[in-house]
């Protein structure tokens, strides 16, 4: 009993230790720019690097996104090569992006998550796109807990569902119920297999 | 032992009876709920606009009062905001469109919108229609000469009753600021000037109506707050699914009658949004918070249970816009938007807007509202109604059920009477229920038996009087994704 608690101990801070990142409150602008009238009543849909808006087209250049060797080595098939090129940029994952000045501009007009029509939830704390140049502080709930997280630049996919797991992404409400069950199913095989082993030492 | 059990049965009978009066007045009170119905940002003041309003079966019209345009672009030295008589102000235009309101016979709502420059605090703001922290004292300054002139007893001008205060302060197109260094303040922000509001409106007449809220329907990082989190953070409630008070008394609650959201949907009326965002699908969350305030205490407002008013919300039409709703659509999802308001509770229901907006051929169409229940003309008296006009002015849904076939309807005018239910058949329509619309021209019931529908054809209406409802065809149409303003790019 005594280990199934200490490995409990350790699962859980470990991921917490994992999702807790530094809250960096970004400055914002106090009328920041670019957003029409209509995309302030029109929900997003998700995409591969987050809900985002149809009615936007990404600006991010090909180079940005594919690299220079990429790009040159695309455009030199001419119209057909600029046109993947284009393709590519635009519906490359915003994680993929550097996090250029675009990037940041994206977040605020384009990639956002605001409901998805039962395809996922939104909100309205931090939902910016992951990888973007100015950390987002959000704030996560959890049974109507609230903390607060910042997101670093550029996050990895492991930390992405991670952050989903334990309810600090913008789209996700599972709060503290996913990473319990994970934490109780872990517990709960690691002390099955160690009676499985005492039961095979006798 | 004997005497024991029939005892226990009449118990028993006299719980199921009190059980089964309970049900039956609940299910009573449910049907007798009205849903009057109205059109917001009435900007013409043509009297035949007002008859057109009339035409839509509408008792309610809303304008915006335009603090800024009224008001004097710099603050006088010397003079009283508070006087309605006081020459800084301009109130010609409004005057003359409330008198053209209550002639047709409408009960004018009046949304206080906007603020002049020297109402705002913030350095360099420059933007009358956007505010940017907005001072409540000169707020309820203007409030109280508002509700002086519109009070029935000032130059022969009409009452108004209703009054709102500040349009979709949840938006950054029209209050600022929503975020300061990351976190949320226009909540904050709303209650001062809500409170100062309605101390203005209601130091004229404690009778007056204060409409608050009146937010945007999606959570936009960095631009809007979802029309949840801002209630909450409004209410000082926190909880999603049980929403429940937060420590503190909420500086004494906030004071409002009404409570407003316009819940324009991306897809279809069951369109459910985000955690935080109101689209039509999601207006129970709302009511869940507004109930959990109400017992909290955190709203001082006339009735116990605060209502939930719809004053904005459409679709654009296709045509005029090539990124619209198709018509047959359109005419579908208007009934059942007005059937899911009112099933949510929503008493009160307005579309934007009356006609089309102008047509400027270097604007995209999805950035023009063409969401009038009138396509435009060029005047007022050459608008021709759209289709979808006729299922707002008599709104009628059916749904083939299990036991018979389910419908609901309001009739023209709000009021009572025989209403017939149809279904077309191979040799035109046929009578398959006859019910009686309530005193607010409500009906609703199962067609029993009726197994019209269930092979996805055909179509029902109501007929009331010499008029019928729009069809209602049997074939579903899915939700689907359709941005309220239109699609940027119809085509693909």
């Amino acid at each position: 009993m005594t280990r199934f608690k200490t490995s409990y101990g350790v699962l859980a801070a470990a991921l917490a230790l994992a999702a807790a990142t530094p809250a960096t409150a970004a400055e914002e602008a106090l009328i920041p720019p670019g957003n029409s009238a209509v995309n302030q009543y029109t929900e997003s849909f998700p995409t591969s690097g987050g809900n985002k808006r149809t009615e936007k087209r990404s600006t991010r250049p090909a180079e940005r996104v594919l690299g220079k060797k990429n790009t040159e080595r695309l455009e030199s098939h001419g119209a057909d090569g600029r046109e993947v090129a284009e393709v590519a940029a635009e519906t490359a994952p915003v994680a993929v992006d550097d996090g250029g000045p675009d990037s940041g501009s994206e977040a605020g007009a384009g990639a956002v998550v605001g409901g998805s029509g039962g395809q996922g939830s939104g909100g309205d704390t931090g939902s910016t796109a992951a990888g973007t140049d100015t950390p987002e502080r959000q704030t996560a709930r959890a049974d109507g807990v609230e903390t607060s997280v910042a997101r670093p630049e550029g996050s990895s996919a492991f930390s992405e569902v991670l952050a989903q797991a334990t309810g600090s992404s913008d789209s996700g409400e599972t709060g503290l119920l996913l990473p319990l069950v994970i934490v109780t199913t872990l517990a709960a095989s690691a002390a099955y297999a160690l009676r499985r082993r005492r039961i095979a030492a006798r | 032992m004997k005497g024991t059990r029939p005892a226990a049965l009449r118990v028993a009978l006299a719980i199921a009876c009190c059980v089964a009066l309970g049900g039956a007045t609940a299910a009573s009170a449910d049907a007798a709920r009205p849903l009057t119905t109205g059109v917001s940002y009435i900007y013409e003041n043509d009297a035949v606009a007002f008859e057109h309003v009339k035409m839509t079966g509408s008792t309610m019209a809303q304008t915006p009062l335009r603090w800024s345009l009224i008001a004097p672009n710099k603050e006088p030295a010397s003079w009283d905001p508070t006087n309605p008589a006081d020459p800084n102000y301009d109130w010609e235009e409004f005057d003359v469109w409330l008198v053209n309101a209550v002639n047709a016979g409408l009960i004018p709502v009046l949304q206080v919108r906007g603020a002049p420059l020297w109402a705002q605090r913030c350095p360099g703001a420059n933007e009358t229609d956007a505010p940017c922290k907005t001072d409540p004292a000169k707020l309820a300054a203007f409030a109280t000469a508002a509700a002086r002139r519109y009070s029935g007893q000032f130059g022969g001008l009409p009452k108004v009753r209703y009054w709102q205060g500040l349009n979709e302060p949840n938006l950054s197109l029209y209050f600022m600021p929503q975020y300061e260094n990351g976190k949320p303040v226009s909540p904050e922000l709303y209650r001062d000037l809500i409170n100062a509001f309605s101390a203005g409106i209601k130091a004229v007449d404690p009778s007056n109506l204060v409409i608050a809220g009146g937010l945007g329907p999606i959570a936009v990082p960095k631009y809007t707050i979802g029309p949840m989190k801002f209630t909450r953070e409004l209410l000082c409630m926190r909880g999603h699914n049980k929403p429940r008070p937060k420590p503190g008394d909420c500086g004494g609650g906030v004071n409002f009658d009404i409570y407003d959201i316009h819940p324009y949907t991306t897809g279809s009326p069951a369109h459910e949004g985000g955690v935080n965002d109101v689209q039509l699908g999601d207006l129970h969350k709302m009511q869940t918070l507004l109930r959990a305030a109400n017992r909290a205490g955190r709203i001082n407002g006339a009735f116990k249970r605060t209502p939930l008013w719809i004053t904005e919300l459409s679709w654009d039409s296709n045509p005029p816009d090539p990124g619209g709703l198709a018509m047959p659509i359109l005419k579908r999802w208007t009934a059942e938007a007005l059937f899911v308001a009112w099933r949510s509770g929503v008493d009160t229901f307005m579309w934007y807007s009356l006609r089309d907006g102008e047509d400027f051929p270097e604007t995209p169409s999805y950035l023009e509202p063409e969401s009038g229940l009138f396509f435009r003309g060029p005047t007022v008296a050459a608008d021709v109604p759209k289709p979808s006009m006729y299922a707002y002015r008599f709104p009628f849904v059916a749904y083939p059920r299990e036991k018979g076939l389910y419908f609901w309807g309001r009739t023209p005018n709000s009021k009572g009477g025989k209403v017939v239910i149809q279904v077309r058949g191979k040799s035109g329509w046929r009578r398959v229920e006859s019910v009686r619309a309530d005193r607010f021209g409500i009906f609703k019931g199962l067609a029993r038996g009726v197994r019209y529908g269930r092979s996805k054809r055909g179509a029902a209406r109501a007929h009331y009087r010499k008029g019928s409802s729009v069809p209602f065809s049997m074939r579903p149409v899915p939700d689907f994704r359709q941005p309220p303003f239109g699609a940027e790019n119809p085509h693909g």
